[in-house]
């Protein structure tokens, strides 16, 4: 059977940004099923649509790059498929972009190599005099950094994330914060959330986690999941 | 307000689990803007996790009623989990609203549902977060105005010292005249007596501080002294007919698990077959049924509305919906290819139900589940359960030929005159459906077994009934560990003490009330969650009211005593309910109002309305004719 793909890109926005992984996929699953979409379903006694996600975002943080992999019976437009399930979505997620990925694309989470992160930190009280540029510098400048993350299972294990961070910028002062650019490693082969480094570099009153891309290994380069300037 | 919403979004919700729960954004959720100019705010709570509350149809009728109408809004509440209620009380916040995040307190009307006895506790807790005092009496102002209805609004008293006015009956009628006064009430700007004696003028309302309870030196009631102007009993509401009575479509869609999460279409209300155990039987007569091409055009909206893989035909019995089998075919040859399974909400003990679980997709072929209620013939006849051991039998063989390995069984023990004999009939009933299940599945087949302790309920025959001991319910359950031992039979039983609690709140009176205060005030909150629940502290608190939980539960009741629940009505006449108690205690069954001749229960007599089946309309319907919609 041809399949006939389709690749969105959504934002999850400030109202949305409380719904876990599995709640938003179960949320887009009855969004394409309110937009009447012909979706492939899964074989089996409870068919389900043939959806895939990216890789998960924390709760709590908002996104400008959570893709979408559907699968149809029939070709559709991917403009249409926008516009269809653009209508149908729950407040606070939106469609960006569309298109179709490439024939030889595998599932989304299998080439997710990388995500990039906007983070909007305010210093903790008695802490005005934070230097962003410094502890930036810092942490850059270090060889490691440990930190403790829970076992499945119970305990708990050390791991150095450093490898994982790709990229850190300081973006500048933001009202009574500072906004911080992050790339990060993700997918199979290891990776960090962005909210892991943070100790590093501060102590913060609050945290605001934004993704801005995610980034497939593709031919040994990072590669958007859709095509820029369609968005 | 707006600096509660920012402070619960960026501060509190962040630090409890599945925020989601507590958002007000999901998909279908009503929001009016403040500046709406609305008449009337109404703040609907359920008293449990929202996980409980937000798979409960009632609210979802009610919610949709009051938005759409342009003069008032409904938002939404349930009993916050025990993370969130810490933050809150840290933080000295109130209980919030979830579309709007707006105080509690600050509504017009603070509705509360009533589904079981246990969620009393989480009525004083909503009421306490929300920053009100508990008792009618001490909240001064008319505003909010605390109401409550649903099933177990039939007894009333417990509840009778903290809620200012209950409904009785099926709300889609009389909420709108209730919004009505209210909005009356708040322009001529009413004191809290007159907004009481008003509402007391409302049929199907009931005004507890507009009654006066006497008691005799026993304890029991003597009589009930009514306020000039306030008729006793009050009489429950009932819409008269389904197909043309409001049903949303545009369910709320949860993003968190919920324990139903699937749209629900209700196919009728009511249910005469009579098991005098059962309150929801008694309470919600008449049956009526909706046509099946109303159900049909609501299950096609529901689901194009909220994109549910789900849709259940939901009743009290809808084995018993006349055209079931037609409805179910023509569901799932439309909806079926979208990937959308229908399902029941429970089998009738037949092998006609088995056929249509077989049909429908929805059931997995891991469990079906069956309700014989007792493990004899005779029980089961002074129960009026009209199920016999060879319709049991060719069910689950049915069942197991069609594929399913497992099947679970409904008891009930400590019913009235249940002796070791019926208990051995469980044990028995068991292992003949083992025995059923392994010559067609071997191997494979198991028996799960779930016996719950029975409680006696108001407006039932078995009102007069004294529940059994809490001691003896315990030997009978031990009597049943003992003796289903197959590895193959898991055996699951309910804390007895959690329904002995439940005994004394459903026959309780005013005085219970107050123990129910001193209850919360010791720490009872979620109490229908066995976790949370301690009966040293329900026994302190009956101990400090000096009340004796066991006059109310274990009592048996003569003839003539007059019930605290007397003051309300589900039509339903006291000679009836008395002559199935004695028919009961003879063994004498009771058969369904729709094939027999009437039972003079009183339902129809007094609340003028009348069965109503989807066959008789088939019958005046031709095929292809339009039907009219509501």
């Amino acid at each position: 059977m041809s399949r006939h793909r389709v690749r969105l890109r959504l934002a999850k926005e400030q109202e949305a940004r409380f719904i876990s992984h599995l709640d938003l996929a179960r949320a887009l699953e009855r969004a394409v099923r309110r937009a009447g979409l012909p979706v492939a379903l899964s074989e089996g006694f409870h068919p389900l649509p043939k959806l895939a996600l990216g890789p998960p975002l924390a709760l709590g943080a908002t996104s400008q790059a959570e893709y979408l992999d559907l699968e149809l019976r029939q070709p559709v437009p991917p403009q249409e498929v926008a516009a269809r399930v653009g209508a149908a979505l729950p407040p606070g997620i939106r469609v960006l972009a569309a298109g179709v990925p490439e024939p030889d694309a595998r599932a989304l989470m299998a080439e997710c190599a990388a995500a990039d992160y906007v983070v909007r930190v305010v210093p903790a009280g008695g802490e005005p005099e934070w230097d962003g540029p410094r502890a930036v510098a810092d942490l850059l400048a270090g060889e490691a950094w440990v930190v403790t993350r829970p076992v499945k299972g119970g305990g708990e294990r050390q791991v150095d994330i450093r490898p994982h961070l790709l990229g850190l910028k300081y973006l500048g002062p933001d009202g009574d914060g500072h906004r911080l650019a992050m790339r990060v490693r993700t997918g199979s082969a290891g990776g960090a959330r962005p909210e892991e480094y943070l100790p590093a570099l501060g102590r913060f009153a609050r945290v605001e986690v934004e993704r801005t891309e995610v980034w497939l290994l593709r031919n040994g380069q990072l590669t958007a999941p859709l095509p820029r300037g369609r968005g | 307000m707006d600096n509660l919403r920012e402070v619960v979004l960026s501060e509190v919700l962040p630090r409890v689990k599945k925020p989601a729960r507590y958002t007000g954004n999901e998909l279908n959720a009503v929001h009016k803007p403040a500046s709406a100019g609305l008449s009337v705010r109404v703040l609907l709570a359920f008293p449990d996790l929202y996980e409980v509350g937000m798979s409960h149809l009632g609210l979802k009728i009610l919610y949709d009623l009051i938005n759409r109408r342009t003069d008032a809004v409904a938002e939404r509440v349930y009993a916050p989990d025990t993370d969130l209620e810490e933050e809150l009380r840290k933080r000295r916040l109130p209980l919030f609203s979830l579309e709007t995040t707006s105080p509690a307190a600050s509504f017009d009307v603070f509705g509360f549902t009533l589904q079981y006895e246990l969620s009393y506790p989480a009525v004083l807790n909503l009421l306490d977060l929300a920053g009100l005092p508990l008792r009618s009496v001490e909240r001064a102002g008319p505003w909010p105005l605390v109401i409550a209805g649903g099933p177990c609004a039939y007894n009333p008293e417990p509840l009778a010292p903290f809620i200012d006015a209950f409904v009785i009956g099926e709300g889609e009628e009389v909420v709108g005249e209730i919004l009505d006064l209210v909005k009356t009430a708040k322009a001529d700007g009413c004191d809290k007596p007159a907004l009481l004696a008003r509402l007391a003028g409302v049929p199907g309302v009931y005004v507890p501080s507009l009654v006066e309870v006497e008691h005799h030196a026993d304890g029991t009631v003597a009589g009930f002294r009514p306020a000039p102007g306030v008729t006793l009993p009050v009489q429950k509401r009932v819409v008269a007919d389904l197909d043309k009575t409001p049903y949303p479509t545009a369910f709320i869609v949860p993003y968190t698990e919920v324990v139903h999460d699937r749209a629900m279409v209700e196919v009728f209300r009511g249910c005469t077959r009579g098991c005098r155990f059962c309150q929801a039987g008694a309470v919600y007569r008449p049956v009526r049924e909706r046509g099946r091409r109303t159900v049909e055009r609501l299950v096609d909206e529901v689901l194009a509305r909220t994109g549910w893989e789900e849709v259940s035909l939901t009743s009290l019995s809808t084995g018993d919906y006349s055209c079931l089998e037609p409805l179910i075919q023509h569901l799932i040859r439309l909806h079926g290819p979208e990937g959308v399974a229908v399902s029941l909400p429970s089998l009738r003990v037949d092998s006609f139900s088995v056929r249509l679980a077989g049909q429908i997709q929805a059931v997995r072929k891991t469990g079906l589940t069956f309700a014989p209620e007792a493990g004899t013939q005779r029980l089961r006849e002074v129960i009026n359960k009209n199920v016999t051991e060879e319709d049991l039998l060719g069910a689950v063989t049915a069942a197991f030929e069609a594929g399913w390995s497992r099947v679970k069984l409904y008891f009930m023990i400590g019913l009235p005159t249940e002796t070791d004999e019926d208990l051995q009939g469980i044990v028995d009933l068991a292992y003949k459906v083992l025995g059923a299940g392994r010559k067609r599945r071997p191997g494979r087949a198991r028996v799960t077994v779930s016996a719950s302790s029975f409680v006696p309920k108001a407006h039932t025959p078995f009102q007069w009934a004294p529940q059994v001991e809490r001691e003896e319910l315990r030997r009978r359950q031990k009597y049943l560990i003992d003796r289903l031992r197959d590895r193959a039979i898991e055996f699951q039983w309910h804390d007895v003490d959690l329904s002995f609690l439940e005994a004394v709140l459903a026959r309780g009176d005013r005085r219970v009330g107050w123990a129910l205060e001193e209850a919360f005030r010791r720490g009872a909150k979620l109490d229908s969650w066995s976790e949370h629940f301690s009966l040293e502290r329900w026994e302190e608190a009956f101990a400090a009211a000096g009340i004796d939980p066991s006059w109310y539960a274990n009592r048996p009741r003569a003839r003539d005593e007059r019930f605290p629940w007397e003051v309300v009505g589900a039509g339903l006449s006291r000679s009836y309910l008395w002559r199935e108690w004695e028919r009961a205690r003879r063994g004498e069954q009771t058969p369904d109002c729709r094939d027999a001749p009437c039972h003079a229960c009183g339902v129809c007599v007094q609340l003028k309305v009348h069965p109503q089946l989807a066959r008789e309309e088939a019958a005046q319907v031709g095929p292809g004719q339009a039907e009219a919609g509501p």
